[in-house]
């Protein structure tokens, strides 16, 4: 039962929001736990353990968490500075302790889960290589639905308890419910405690204002994956697979196509499921805003997955900066080395860290460990370059707030990303070697002159539709960026303004739409992390 | 007063979704009409044209419609079962056909035929598919049958402003009946112990089930006879599956014939008879199995014998001729 199908929507997303509505206001909430437990144990079976698991160590570790610093501050009211201060340090061990456990055991399931067959291959090999007869032995192992979600959602819960950010939940239920809530659950966005919870529980009545902002980011972002995304699908899929077959002006459109049917799948399943949450009365974090606007890849990437940026930023970057070996690395620095330097190195250790973690964290290969430390380079490249930057455009008089010079360094982002883009996609990353090799050293103008190009699975009527939704997506987005929420306006817009964008987004999808017989369904790409 | 503004508002909101629905329901059915198929060919939407050829059959000239899936159109050959005994039938046969798609066939073929017995291939009965798939395939089957539009809607890229003044026509035939000709032989060797898959249902899928009592009701409110046939392939044979279907056909009262649980009744050599190393028949085995079923129907289902209509006669006869050119051509020019 995929995001996308119509079964979810119809037969499940609607019957809950139903149910929802007829329940008691205060009992609403339970609605919801019932409704993610169940689309959790269809969609995964016995993997719901896993889900229990966690929610169990992350609820009595929380639970224990604030219990001590409970305790401390009660007991510290009667304590000397100094005696304060011992039974602080004593405190923090203790919190970090239980702390560090579960974080250790939830994260330690996850990589074993994720990781652990690609550890094994790897060992194997290194052991092949000294001609040692020795094979780790594989296990099957079944990912559990959303694993790489609910525990990036776990942990940011343990560490905010542990940091004091607030108060563990009591209610064991309530604390299920925010691991589990369903629109979040395979694809994120990676909500925080004290954001949702609250939304959560509450039991919201009926308003015709998010029930129809609800449906239209729904048909939204169905348009965006049907419409855009799973059309395009074809030509990468046949390009990125037989690449040897194509030239490089193929290779870069078929790279430009993927960058495309990511954003629009990913982002267009963010948009299904904020919709459904909507229509709930319940926001959902945003995940994405206009990410090909930026202006550079380091905002790129707080614009694009924003919630899985703001998690490493919150509980990896954060944690690694304020350790004590990092501490006493950023005085080495600093003693060692100019302002700029100084400030530059042990932000390098903590980025290297926080990119690292989000490559590996896309799956157990060496591409994704690569795409990662791809945009780690980049950024700090572009770091290292800025007092260049900043000299060249002071010599030339640049501006580089200026529209051109922003214009141009969107265009730089673009090129930037798709290339990043085209490593995520590559089926290991020799091939993304090999397919960038072939992409700047051949060229064939024949190849889109002639018509090849369309007769790649994405013939020039799709290629025409394609064209259209991506003028529409492009001016609602460019509206949105100049401070108009384009969907919203419309929602709260009079029906002679709502009714024939519904329809028209409607008929679009019905008609234009990547599905029946004559397509494979595409599966969600980010819900295979 | 307040219950009276409530209802009011409640009316107002009832009528506006009402009038919501009525817009979105007219434009329904101007882009389905759009879409639909102008001819019944494959470049014209339709999936498997071959078996939805019956719409160019002359009017009620079917007696004998056969439905299944890809094991229907190997083992069936009506041209044989034409030339042999003067019978017509039509072989709606769909690779991994559902049963839910398998009634809208037989609902689509009542349009201009009125066949007076239905043969179910039973392997249909038991797609090759899980519980999950089987459920979503039949939902998606009963939605695009019920709204061509979500079938059909891909035609977009080829609608011309022709198709918005013409209704559709449909002119495309297959001069063998629905049958998939083959003469290719790849030879398969049975194996001793038959239960090889691993098969632990004691049921029909209710899915499956829902719309095979949909399909044989209907077929009975026609007044025409319903046969499960289960041609062979010994290659896939499970006793699970046959006792299951002749349990649903003893209660039903419905006449089963499975050729593998009785092997002497087509008598198949598997090393010359199948084109796939017994997965499916090829045209030597079809003819073995159409003569003995066209028997069958004649000794118990009193199917007539159309031989004598002169207009019937030639048409057919005039694609048997095409049939056999083809086998040979086949034999001469090996696939």
């Amino acid at each position: 039962m995929t995001y996308t199908s119509y079964l979810f929507f119809f037969g499940f997303a609607v019957i809950v929001f139903m149910v929802y509505s007829l329940v008691p206001v205060k009992r609403r909430w339970i609605v919801l736990l019932v409704g993610s437990c169940l689309f959790y144990a269809v969609n995964s079976g016995f993997s719901i353990i896993y889900l229990a698991v966690t929610t169990l160590t992350s609820f009595f570790c929380a639970q224990k968490l604030t219990r001590i610093q409970d305790d401390f501050k009660a007991a510290k009211k009667e304590l000397s500075k100094e005696e304060k201060k011992k039974l602080k340090d004593k405190v923090t061990k203790k919190k970090k302790l239980f702390a560090g456990a579960a974080i250790v055991f939830n994260l330690g399931i996850l990589a074993f889960l994720k990781y652990y067959n690609f550890f094994a291959e790897q060992v194997t090999n290194v052991f092949g290589l000294f001609h040692l007869d020795f094979e780790m032995p594989l296990v099957r192992l079944l990912l559990p639905l959303g694993i790489s979600y609910y525990t990036l959602q776990a942990i940011g819960y343990i560490v905010d308890t542990y940091r004091g950010k607030y108060k563990a939940e009591k209610n064991f239920a309530k604390l299920a419910l925010f691991l589990s809530f369903f629109p979040q659950m395979t694809e994120g966005p990676i909500g925080r405690y004290d954001a949702l919870m609250p939304q959560l529980y509450k039991g919201h009545t009926y308003s015709n204002e998010n029930f129809t902002g609800g449906i239209i980011l729904v048909l939204w972002g169905f348009f965006k994956k049907l419409v855009i995304s799973d059309r395009i699908s074809y030509i990468v899929g046949v390009v990125f697979s037989d690449y040897n077959d194509y030239s490089g002006l193929l290779i870069a459109i078929s790279a430009i196509c993927y960058t495309i049917q990511l954003y629009t799948d990913f982002s267009g399943c963010i948009d299904i499921m904020t919709g459904i949450s909507k229509m709930f009365g319940i926001e959902l974090a945003v995940n994405f805003r206009q990410p090909f606007f930026s202006r550079s890849v380091a905002e790129f990437w707080r614009r694009w997955h924003i919630t899985l940026g703001t998690w490493f930023k919150d509980y990896v970057f954060y944690s690694v900066s304020l350790s004590e070996p990092f501490m006493k690395l950023s005085k080495t620095a600093a003693k060692h080395f100019n302002k700029f330097f100084a400030s530059v190195i042990p932000s390098a250790v903590a980025l290297f860290v926080v990119w690292f973690c989000t490559g590996i964290w896309h799956g157990a290969s060496y591409k994704y460990v690569a795409y990662g430390l791809y945009y780690f380079l980049i950024i700090l490249i572009g770091t290292l370059l800025e007092p260049v930057f900043a000299w060249l455009s002071e010599k030339t008089k640049a501006n580089r707030k200026g529209k051109l010079w922003g214009t141009i360094a969107m265009l730089r982002t673009l090129v930037l990303v798709v290339i990043g883009m085209m490593m995520f996609r590559a089926d290991s990353l020799m091939d993304f070697f090999r397919m960038f090799l072939r992409m700047i050293t051949t060229f064939d103008f024949n190849e889109v002159s002639g018509g090849l190009v369309f007769t790649l699975g994405t013939d020039k009527h799709d290629f025409f539709i394609i064209a259209v939704g991506l003028i529409i997506m492009f001016v609602v987005d460019i509206l949105k960026e100049r401070g108009t929420d384009v969907l919203s306006k419309v929602a709260a817009g009079k029906i002679y303004i709502k009714w024939p964008v519904m329809i028209g987004l409607i008929m679009m999808i019905v008609v234009f739409g990547a599905y029946g017989k004559n397509y494979g369904a595409v599966d969600n790409i980010y819900a295979q992390f | 007063m307040d219950k009276k503004i409530k209802g009011g508002k409640l009316i107002k909101s009832f009528l506006r979704g009402l009038c919501f629905f009525l817009i979105l329901a007219i434009l329904f059915a101007v882009a389905n009409y759009l879409t639909l198929p102008r001819n019944n060919t494959k470049k014209n939407g339709i999936y498997n044209e071959n078996a939805w050829g019956f719409y160019t059959e002359a009017d009620n000239s079917i007696d004998t419609l056969i439905i299944g899936n890809s094991d229907a159109y190997s083992a069936f050959s009506p041209l044989e079962m034409w030339h042999e005994y003067g019978i017509t039938s039509y072989v709606s046969g769909q690779g991994n056909v559902m049963m839910a798609e398998a009634y809208y066939v037989y609902l689509e073929a009542l349009k201009n035929q009125n066949p007076k017995v239905v043969i179910i291939e039973t392997d249909a009965i038991f797609p090759d598919f899980s519980d999950d798939e089987v459920a979503i395939n039949t939902i998606s089957d009963s939605i695009y049958n019920m709204f061509p539009l979500f079938k059909y809607h891909d035609r977009w890229k080829y609608v011309t402003f022709d198709d918005i003044l013409n209704p559709p026509n449909y002119t495309w035939r297959s001069y063998s009946k629905g049958q998939y000709i083959s003469t290719k032989i790849a030879a398969y060797v049975p194996e001793k112990n038959k239960s090889k898959e691993n098969f632990d249902k004691t049921e029909i899928d209710p899915f499956i089930l829902f719309y095979l009592d949909m399909l044989v009701n209907t077929v009975r409110s026609n007044n025409a006879e319903v046969l499960f046939v289960r041609t062979p392939c010994d290659k896939y044979y499970v006793q699970g599956k046959h006792d299951i279907i002749q349990k649903y056909a003893d209660a039903k009262n419905i006449p089963f014939i499975d050729m593998d649980y009785d092997t002497s009744l087509a008598k198949i050599d598997w090393k010359k008879d199948t084109r796939d190393r017994g997965t499916h028949l090829n045209v030597d085995g079809a003819k073995k199995v159409s003569l003995y079923i066209a028997k069958y129907l004649i000794d118990n289902y009193h199917v007539p014998d159309r031989s004598g209509d002169p207009e019937l006669k030639k048409a057919w006869e005039e694609d048997y001729k095409s049939y056999q050119k083809r086998v040979d051509y086949l034999r001469k020019h090996p696939e």
